[in-house]
């Protein structure tokens, strides 16, 4: 019995100390340059601009998007949704307010314009 | 810079891993590479602390239960039937996901089959039967109707023929097979939803007609093979042929069910290892470098081919891509299988027993369902809480027709979004707590099958490191950069 509590007591020491030397002061941003202004264009069906759209949470975003196609865009967990119509160029500004990983998507014709990282604080 | 480019425009055009889940929209990010250092490195010392506590350990005895299947509250749900009422509650379930998927409106996220069938059965229920033990053994829909039946149909209670005992579990390996290509490349939508599970459906009738209810409940339907496996890891233990009703219900100890069973059959040893497989395999294809092995052919194997970069020829390779990733997933429980049967071997050789091969795979595989488990939760679970909770809205509105039957049509409409930092610290604990109870499942197989202390310690050595490396490996897919769109 002693010997299971000295050995649990110092599991735990042991990977309470790992976790505090392997905890970076901030998480660091994957996945490249924290622009927080990005532009995508849709064109016959094609997006140019960045797969990914990287953010930090509780920073202002702003994407600005034009289309060749009227639609909805559609910015999936935020639940923002905005008309475009063919030719126009429309601005989502919003604050990066929820971490995590967020499908943005003309709605009516399914064409996924980018994925949406917002990184914790 | 300009193949990159090519790639940013074609990948917008490929269906993404995402659309396998058609309507759901996976939301967590990569597991930052530092938790993922720290998660294998506290894999390896809770490993040494499972062995620690365990050295002069005997083989364990028949844990101990408290039966409670004749309790007052137990008898008084017999007496009012429910679980009658639940089976019939179930039934009507399953009628309504293949009815709305036909008739009901073709939006995924509107027609309620798919929150149903993908988020609350597969993944819900699922994940409840490692709680309260295999509720589904008594309210599997196509076995309720099959016992309906029977009452009309004596003759299927049997079947027409013997179920043959060489087949063993590989019709649910088969079915569960393509039951992950359906989910993972299948692209289902409400209607096509239904129809597979009418096509499965009746399947499972041919099935029962042909070698009776028990067989192929038992051996077939996989549904109930996957649920009965992740049930041994409860804490419950639900056994609803036990003769005495007092047995019916018993309370053990978390993953006492995995030593319950002495050996499993090679068939559902390639079930388990597939259960391990097809959640790393989704997780894998997600990533980044899945894409780009394919389709940046890193070693010019497709580009000498077709002499052409693969990028440029998308319509071609695309049939080419879905037949690599179908291969890799119908070849990936036979490669874990590949591994196992090789760290076995190395523990056979430490402690030079005279079991085969075959005996210790058949003895040690259990003591990878709760890695299993844990990996498929960690996958997954989140999904529960950005899409499972729109179900509260789908009842008032099954078809997506508008209706507000319960009042709750405009409820639970946005995701429940849980907190990235706890999304991830989750993800490590749950992985970690399945690989110690695999641990300290295979180290207790191990005291049973070699009575000297050092052999049982020695055996487990190469299995310590198997298990380190499924951890190490599905921790390092948690950490991996995902597809862009």
């Amino acid at each position: 019995m002693l010997k299971n509590l000295i050995v649990g007591a110092c599991a735990v020491v042991l990977l309470a100390g790992l976790w505090l030397f392997l905890k970076p002061e901030k998480l660091a941003t994957q996945g490249g340059d924290v622009s927080l202004s990005y532009f995508l264009n849709v064109s016959n069906g094609i997006v140019a601009g960045p797969e990914v759209l990287v953010a930090r949470e509780g920073y202002p975003v702003e994407i600005v998007i034009s289309s060749d196609i009227s639609d909805l865009v559609h910015l999936h967990g935020y639940e923002l949704q905005e008309p475009i119509q063919a030719g126009q160029t429309i601005t989502l500004l919003f604050e990066a307010s929820i971490a995590g990983r967020y499908v943005l998507e003309l709605e009516n014709s399914g064409i996924p314009l980018a994925s949406l990282e917002v990184y914790p604080r | 810079m300009i193949t990159r480019l090519v790639l940013t425009l074609l990948l917008a055009c490929l269906p993404l891993a995402a659309q396998a889940h058609a309507f759901i929209q996976p939301y967590k990010l990569p597991m930052p590479y530092w938790m993922y250092i720290y998660g294998a490195v506290a894999a390896l010392v809770l490993s040494f602390v499972v062995l620690a506590l365990a050295v002069g350990k005997s083989a364990p005895g028949d844990a101990k239960r408290i039966l409670f299947g004749d309790a007052g509250w137990v008898n008084w749900a017999r007496r009012i039937r429910i679980k009658l009422l639940a089976q019939l509650v179930t039934v009507f379930i399953f009628w309504l996901c293949i009815v709305s998927g036909f008739i009901g409106n073709q939006d995924p996220s509107r027609n309620i089959n798919m929150t149903q069938f993908w988020v609350i059965f597969t993944l819900g229920f699922a994940y409840l039967v490692v709680f309260v033990g295999d509720w589904y053994a008594a309210l599997n829909p196509w076995q309720s109707m099959a016992r309906w039946v029977s009452h009309l149909v004596p003759r299927i209670n049997q079947g027409f023929w013997c179920y043959p005992q060489q087949l063993g579990y590989w019709p649910a390996v088969i079915l569960y097979m393509a039951f992950i290509w359906v989910e993972l490349l299948g692209n289902t939508r409400p209607f096509s939803l239904s129809g597979y599970l009418l096509g499965y459906t009746v399947i499972n009738a041919l099935a029962v007609m042909a070698w009776g209810i028990k067989s192929w409940f038992r051996y077939g339907e996989f549904f109930a093979v996957f649920m009965r496996l992740a049930a041994l890891c409860a804490p419950v233990r639900y056994d609803p042929d036990a003769e005495q009703k007092a047995d019916r219900w018993q309370l053990r100890r978390p993953f006492a069910g995995l030593l319950e069973v002495e050996k499993v059959p090679f068939s559902l040893a390639v079930f388990v290892l597939f259960m391990l497989s097809s959640t790393a395999f989704d997780g894998l294809r997600e990533t980044k470098q899945w894409f780009a092995w394919f389709w940046l052919d890193p070693y010019g194997w497709l580009e000498a081919l077709i002499d052409e970069k693969p990028l440029y020829a998308y319509v071609m390779l695309r049939p080419w891509y879905i037949a690599y990733e179908t291969t890799v997933m119908l070849l990936s429980p036979f490669l874990y299988l590949a591994v196992f049967v090789g760290f076995l071997w190395l523990g056979k050789l430490l402690v030079k027993t005279p079991l085969s091969l075959m005996a210790l795979l058949q003895r040690f595989t259990l003591s990878l369902v709760p890695i299993a488990v844990v990996y498929h939760a960690t996958h997954y679970y989140t999904l529960l809480f950005t899409q499972g909770v729109k179900i509260r809205a789908l009842i008032s509105d099954p078809f997506g027709w508008r209706w507000d039957l319960f009042g709750t049509l405009y409820t639970m409409r946005m995701p429940i979004i849980p907190d990235m930092g706890n999304v991830w610290n989750s993800q490590v604990v749950l992985i970690l707590l399945g690989h110690v109870a695999s641990v300290a499942v295979a180290h207790m197989v191990a005291l049973r099958l070699f009575p000297q202390q050092r052999h049982a310690a020695l055996s487990q050595l190469p299995m310590l490191l198997l298990m380190m490396v499924f951890t190490a490996f599905g921790l390092w897919i948690l950490a991996q950069p995902l597809q862009g769109r």
